[in-house]
C-alpha cells in the first residue's frame, strides 16, 4: 500500500448485501442462457439499424477486390472463439484459418497481436509445434525472447527453456532473428534446425534437425570450451558439463546429475559454475522431485556468482524448491530476497504463487 | 505450506447450493483461490459462487468509488464476473484469480467510461453521479469534505486514461506495480500517466493530493 493513507478511507461507499445478491442474480440469469429481454432485444435492433446505415453508406468495393479475413480466431468444435490480444493459449489449438498450434504440457504462449495481416505470438516457455497454413494472407511472427522467428506457410518446431531455445523446421523456410544469432537473422529451411544457449552471444548452431552430429553444449558459451581450438583436448571439467549435457539431452537426468555435481565440485564460482548449479537445481526439481537437493544447489549457484539475468531466475526457483519442500520460513525469506533485488520482475508472478505476499 | 494444498489431506463437504461434494483441505475451511478456480472450471457451481462471494465486494466497491454511481458499477461487477467465469479457462495461473478480475473490471470501468462519453455526445447522459465529497464518510472532518469536493470537481475534467491510474493509486491505495497490472500497462506507463494526472491535480487544486 502506498504510504500515505489512501482516500478510500474518508470515503463510504460499503457494498450492501442486497447489492451484492442482486448482482449475483443477474450473473446468475445471464450464465444461464436466460430468454432475451426487453433491453437486449432494443440494443440487437439498435444496431442492426446501425448497421444497416453503415452498410447503405459504405462504398461499393470494387469487384474482385478481396475481403479482408479479419483476425484469426481458435476452433472450438464448430464455434469460433476470437484470440484477442492477451489470449493465452494453453492446448493444442486449431485456427480458423487452416493453420493449427499443438502445446506440450506446461508449454506458455499468448497473442500478442491478432489482425487481418499480422498475428504475433509469445513463447514464454516450452514446446510448441506450428502448421501454418501456406499462402495466407497475415504475417506470422513467434517471439521468443533472445528471437524472433517469422514464417510465412511452413511447419516447425520451438522449444524454449530457461537455458535454451531450440528452432526445428520441417517444411518450409523460417527466418530467425535476433542479437544472439549469428548475423542477427539466419534463414531455415525444411531439415534445419538452430540452438540458442543461455546468454550465449557465440552459443548457437546451425546443423540438420536429423543430423547425428553432436549437439552444443548449455555451457560452452560461459566456459573455456567456446575458446578452444578443435585440436586441443577439452579440460577435464569441460568434459564433464558435456558429459551432462549429452545426458540430460538423451533424457537421463540421473547421469545428468552425477556429472553436474562432479563438475561443479571441481570449480566454485564463476558463470559456468553458477549454471551448472542452476542447471542441477532444475533437474532435482524438475525430473528428480528432489526439491531438498534442489534447494542446495540453487543456493550454491548464488553462492557462485551467477550473471544478473540468471540471478533472478536462480532466487525465483529458490523460492519454489523452498516451498516444496516444505520450508515455508524459508520461501518467504527467498521470496523477500528476490522481491527486493528484482522488483516487478519477470519472475515475480511466479514468485507470488509459490510464496503469496501479504 | 500454501501452493501445497492437493496435498493435504481432505475431507468432503457438502454446503446447500452445491451441484457435487466439494472436497476441502482439512484445517482449512477457506480455500485457496486455485482451488476453487479449478472447482469451477470442472463446473462446479459452488465454487463459483464462493469466488462471487469473495470478491463481489472488493469489485462492486472499488467500481463504486472509480464509477461514482451505484448502478453502473453493479453493471460493471456482472460483466466482469460474466467474463472472467466464461474465459476461466484462459487463466494460465489460478492463483493470481484476484488479480486478473480486477483487471476485467477496471477494463469495464474504462469502458462505462467511453460509454458515458457517446452518451453525452448525444445528450443522452441522464446519469445520477455521485461526487467524492458525497461519497464522503460520515466522520470524514468538514476540511477533509472540502478537499473531497474540490477534488472530484478537478478529477472530472481530467480524461479515464489518466484518472483512472491516479485513483487507483490515491484513492484505492495500490501499488504502483499494482496500478500497472490493473491497467495492463506498463509501470513506465503507469508512472508517466499518474504523473500527468497528478500535475493537473496539482495545479488546478493548487497543492499536493489531500491525505
Amino acid at each position: 500500500m502506498t504510504p500515505h493513507r489512501p482516500l478510500r478511507e474518508h470515503l463510504d461507499a460499503r457494498t450492501t448485501e442486497q447489492e451484492i445478491l442482486d448482482v449475483w442474480r443477474r450473473v446468475r440469469e445471464k450464465r444461464g442462457g436466460r430468454r432475451l429481454r426487453y433491453p437486449a432485444v432494443l440494443a440487437v435492433l439498435v444496431a442492426a439499424l446501425l448497421v444497416a446505415v453503415v452498410v447503405a453508406r459504405t462504398p461499393v468495393e470494387p469487384v474482385g477486390k478481396a475481403e479482408a479475413p479479419g483476425p484469426l480466431a481458435a476452433l472450438h468444435g464448430s464455434e469460433e472463439v476470437p484470440l484477442s490480444g492477451g489470449a493465452e493459449l494453453v492446448h493444442s489449438t486449431d485456427l480458423s484459418d487452416g493453420s493449427r498450434v499443438g502445446m506440450r504440457p506446461g508449454a506458455r504462449l499468448s497473442v500478442l497481436e491478432n489482425s487481418d495481416h499480422t498475428f504475433v505470438t509469445h513463447l514464454a516457455n516450452g514446446h510448441a509445434d506450428f502448421t501454418v497454413k501456406p499462402g495466407g494472407p497475415r504475417r506470422w511472427v513467434v517471439e521468443c525472447g533472445r528471437a524472433t522467428i517469422e514464417v510465412v506457410g511452413t511447419e516447425f518446431s520451438l522449444e524454449r527453456s530457461a537455458n535454451e531455445l531450440r528452432v526445428e523446421v520441417r517444411h518450409g523456410v523460417v527466418l530467425v532473428r535476433g542479437e544472439d544469432v549469428p548475423d542477427h537473422v539466419r534463414r531455415l529451411v525444411a531439415g534445419e534446425s538452430l540452438s540458442l544457449t543461455a546468454a550465449a552471444p557465440a552459443a548457437s548452431s546451425v546443423g540438420a534437425a536429423s543430423s547425428a552430429a553432436p549437439e552444443p553444449s548449455a555451457f560452452s558459451d560461459v566456459g573455456a570450451v567456446k575458446s578452444q581450438s578443435p585440436k586441443d583436448p577439452p579440460d577435464p571439467t569441460s568434459a564433464l558439463y558435456a558429459e551432462a549435457d549429452r545426458a540430460r539431452r538423451a533424457g537421463n537426468a540421473k547421469e545428468a546429475t552425477e556429472f553436474l555435481e562432479r563438475a561443479v565440485a571441481t570449480e566454485a564460482v564463476g558463470h559456468r559454475a553458477a549454471l551448472g548449479c542452476f542447471t542441477l537445481g532444475r533437474l532435482y526439481l524438475e525430473e528428480l522431485g528432489a526439491p531438498g537437493a534442489a534447494a542446495r544447489a540453487f543456493e550454491r549457484s548464488l553462492r557462485a556468482g551467477p550473471p544478473r539475468g540468471l540471478e533472478e531466475d536462480v532466487r525465483a526457483r529458490l523460492v519454489e524448491a523452498r516451498a516444496k519442500m516444505g520450508d515455508s520460513d524459508g520461501a518467504r525469506r527467498a521470496a523477500s530476497e528476490y522481491r527486493a533485488r528484482f522488483p516487478g520482475g519477470r519472475r515475480a508472478a511466479d514468485v507470488e504463487r509459490w510464496n503469496p505476499g501479504e | 505450506m500454501r501452493g501445497f494444498a492437493a496435498k493435504r489431506p481432505t475431507v468432503d463437504v457438502t454446503t446447500a447450493d452445491l451441484d457435487a461434494p466439494v472436497r476441502l483441505p482439512l484445517g482449512s475451511v477457506r480455500p485457496t483461490d486455485a482451488e476453487l478456480v479449478q472447482r469451477a472450471l470442472e463446473g462446479n457451481a459452488w465454487a463459483e459462487e464462493a469466488l462471487y462471494r469473495r470478491y463481489a465486494e472488493l469489485v462492486i466497491g472499488t467500481a463504486k468509488r472509480l464509477l461514482g454511481s451505484a448502478d453502473d458499477a453493479a453493471d460493471v461487477a456482472q460483466d466482469s464476473f460474466l467474463t472472467a467465469f466464461e474465459k476461466l479457462g484462459t487463466l494460465r495461473d489460478a492463483s493470481t484469480f484476484k488479480t486478473w478480475l480486477m483487471q476485467i473490471a477496471v477494463r469495464n470501468v474504462h469502458r462505462r467510461f467511453r460509454r458515458r462519453r457517446i452518451l453525452r455526445w448525444f445528450g443522452l447522459d441522464d446519469l445520477d453521479e455521485t461526487t467524492l465529497e458525497g461519497m464522503a464518510s460520515a466522520d470524514a472532518p468538514l476540511e477533509v469534505r472540502a478537499d473531497l469536493g474540490a477534488l472530484g470537481r478537478v478529477l472530472s475534467t481530467i480524461p479515464p486514461t489518466l484518472r483512472l491510474p491516479w485513483m487507483l493509486r490515491h484513492v484505492e491505495g495500490h501499488e504502483l506495480t499494482e496500478v500497472a497490472a490493473l491497467c495492463d500497462c506498463s509501470l513506465a506507463t503507469a508512472k508517466r500517466r499518474i504523473g500527468l494526472a497528478e500535475s493537473r491535480v496539482a495545479r488546478k487544486f493548487g497543492s499536493a493530493v489531500p491525505e
